[in-house]
């Protein structure tokens, strides 16, 4: 079956007539030959050849390519009903377009929440790093480190590569401009070596930067550096004032950097010795990634051995215990997506239903007035159609 | 000219009328009236063909390209579509007359088992 003879069956229609006329002449010439009369002889010959429209019929219908007919026809039909139908018709549409754009919407949010991993280097081995306790018979699960904390998991644990603590804040900006507020992340050296994401200018952050006395460092977010200082390339080692204290650009991110879901500003260094001993203001963020084939149990059971030891070296080991603090480590996705996973896959589970409820009333048989338009195009006219093609093509 | 109504003609097996137009074609490239006279007078006028089938069915041999149509001057000198056997047309021709063939001694034996077993 050659396809193309459907683009020229026109063409092969002219030359069937041709074909016919010829036939219909040389039959009345053998006619007038055997002694008819001209004027009989013709007519006796279309006589003996028949209905020539139906033998044209015949092959145009070979060279009909039936589908694609009939789903053209099916548009056209769908269509013109959609015109004359629009009390109908504009609603079904409205209905639609709004339920298929809201679950677009809310399937974008998902596939940037859910379904793509975190965009960083080996992902899976990335942990976000609290604690689980008891408070007068509430579970908390989590709880956030103290620098305290922090220091004993850095100088004891194993199962880490790289592991910091981070929490948000907003800071005032002064001295260059006008004063304005930033979104901060003050964060220990370990948290974007944890990422694994290099700064797009200068470096990361060291231990050094974290020292009582040192000079306190700051990364640029590109956006704020963009923002702040035109992109400038020359602003490594200038001096921004952070609450009245001047901090040291050391670096700018990539423009591609996320920090987790939040979109701070600027990275300030964490200075640890603040958490002296004692220190108990626990609202830091724990992020870590795992050696090569640690497990998370492996994880959670260093650490919750790590914990003893740092209950015994402060004395807290009572208070852990009273508190049933457990490690909790979990993937870091889960941080990031929180319980928001859950809301928004009811939310595009009912969007569908919506969408599908508003598709399944348009084809219901007596929506709108009479028969529905898209039911009638659905069933009646495709099926009918479809059954004659195969009745007439079933002699090809 | 009265039409004669052939017993055979609406009983044709259907894709006997293929062969037969391939078989036509074994002597050379012919024009549809060609082909009708052909096989009536070969048949000493017991097949009729009836127009309605033959052009089709020259269409559908085309489009399976066992034949293949090219236009000329007639025997009166007028512009005519001609067709001609392809290979892929001979061997189709090969294939169904041995079917036939088996078809009709089958049958044959049936009606005739007498005359078979004597023969």
């Amino acid at each position: 079956m050659n396809w193309r003879r459907f683009f020229r069956r026109d063409a092969s229609d002219v030359e069937q007539r041709e074909e016919l006329e010829f036939y219909v002449d040389l039959t009345a010439e053998e006619y007038v030959a055997r002694g008819m009369d001209p004027a009989d002889a013709k007519a006796a010959a279309r006589k003996k050849l028949g209905n020539p429209t139906l033998i044209r019929e015949a092959v145009y219908q070979m060279n009909t390519l039936t589908f694609f007919e009939g789903v053209l026809r099916d548009l056209l039909h769908a269509l013109r009903m959609i015109r004359t139908k629009p009390g109908f018709s504009v609603p079904a549409l409205l209905s639609l377009a709004l339920g298929i754009g809201a679950n677009i919407a809310i399937f974008t949010v998902i596939n940037a929440v859910l379904i793509r991993t975190l965009p960083y280097p080996e992902p899976e081995k990335l942990v976000g790093v609290f604690n689980s306790a008891v408070f007068s018979g509430q579970v908390i699960k989590e709880w956030p480190l103290s620098l305290d904390a922090y220091a004993a998991y850095k100088e004891n644990a194993r199962s880490f590569e790289e592991f910091g603590v981070w929490t948000p804040g907003a800071a005032a900006v002064t001295g260059t401009g006008n004063p304005e507020q930033v979104a901060t992340a003050a964060m220990t050296h370990g948290v974007l070596r944890a990422l694994g994401v290099r700064p797009y200018l200068g470096r990361w952050f060291r231990s050094a930067d974290e020292m009582q006395g040192a000079q306190k460092t700051m990364i640029l977010s590109y956006k704020y550096w963009q923002r702040k200082f035109g992109g400038d390339g020359g602003v490594l080692g200038r001096l921004v004032v952070i609450d009245f204290i001047p901090y040291r650009v050391i670096g700018v991110m990539p423009r591609s950097f996320e920090f987790l879901n939040l979109a701070p500003d600027v990275f300030l260094a964490q200075s640890v010795a603040q958490g002296a001993p004692g220190s108990e203001d626990a609202d830091y963020s724990g992020v870590a990634r795992l050696k090569p084939g640690i497990s998370l149990a492996q994880a959670n059971q260093d650490i919750a051995r790590v914990l003893s030891i740092w209950g015994a070296g402060n004395g807290l080991r009572q208070t852990l215990q009273q508190l049933q603090v457990k490690p909790n480590i979990h993937p870091l996705k889960q941080d990031v997506v929180g319980d928001v996973g859950a809301v928004l896959k009811i939310l595009m589970g009912a969007a569908g239903y919506g969408a599908f409820a508003c598709l399944r009333e348009c084809c219901k048989p007596g929506a709108g007035e009479g028969t529905s338009p898209a039911w009638r195009v659905c069933h009646s006219s495709r099926a009918w159609r479809w059954l004659g093609a195969n009745r007439l093509s079933s002699n090809d | 000219m009265p039409r004669r109504e052939s017993p055979l003609q609406s009983e044709m097996v259907q894709g006997t009328l293929d062969m037969l137009i391939l078989q036509t074609l074994v002597l050379g490239a012919a024009h549809g009236q060609t082909i009708a006279h052909a096989i009536e007078r070969g048949s000493e006028d017991v097949l009729q063909v009836e127009h309605g089938s033959l052009y089709p069915a020259l269409h559908r041999l085309q489009n399976r390209s066992w034949i293949a149509a090219f236009w000329g001057t007639s025997e009166n000198n007028r512009k005519a579509k001609y067709y001609r056997l392809t290979p892929e047309g001979k061997r189709q021709l090969a294939a169904q007359t041995s079917r036939w063939e088996q078809l009709v001694r089958a049958i044959g034996r049936i009606l005739n088992p007498v005359t078979e077993k004597q023969g």
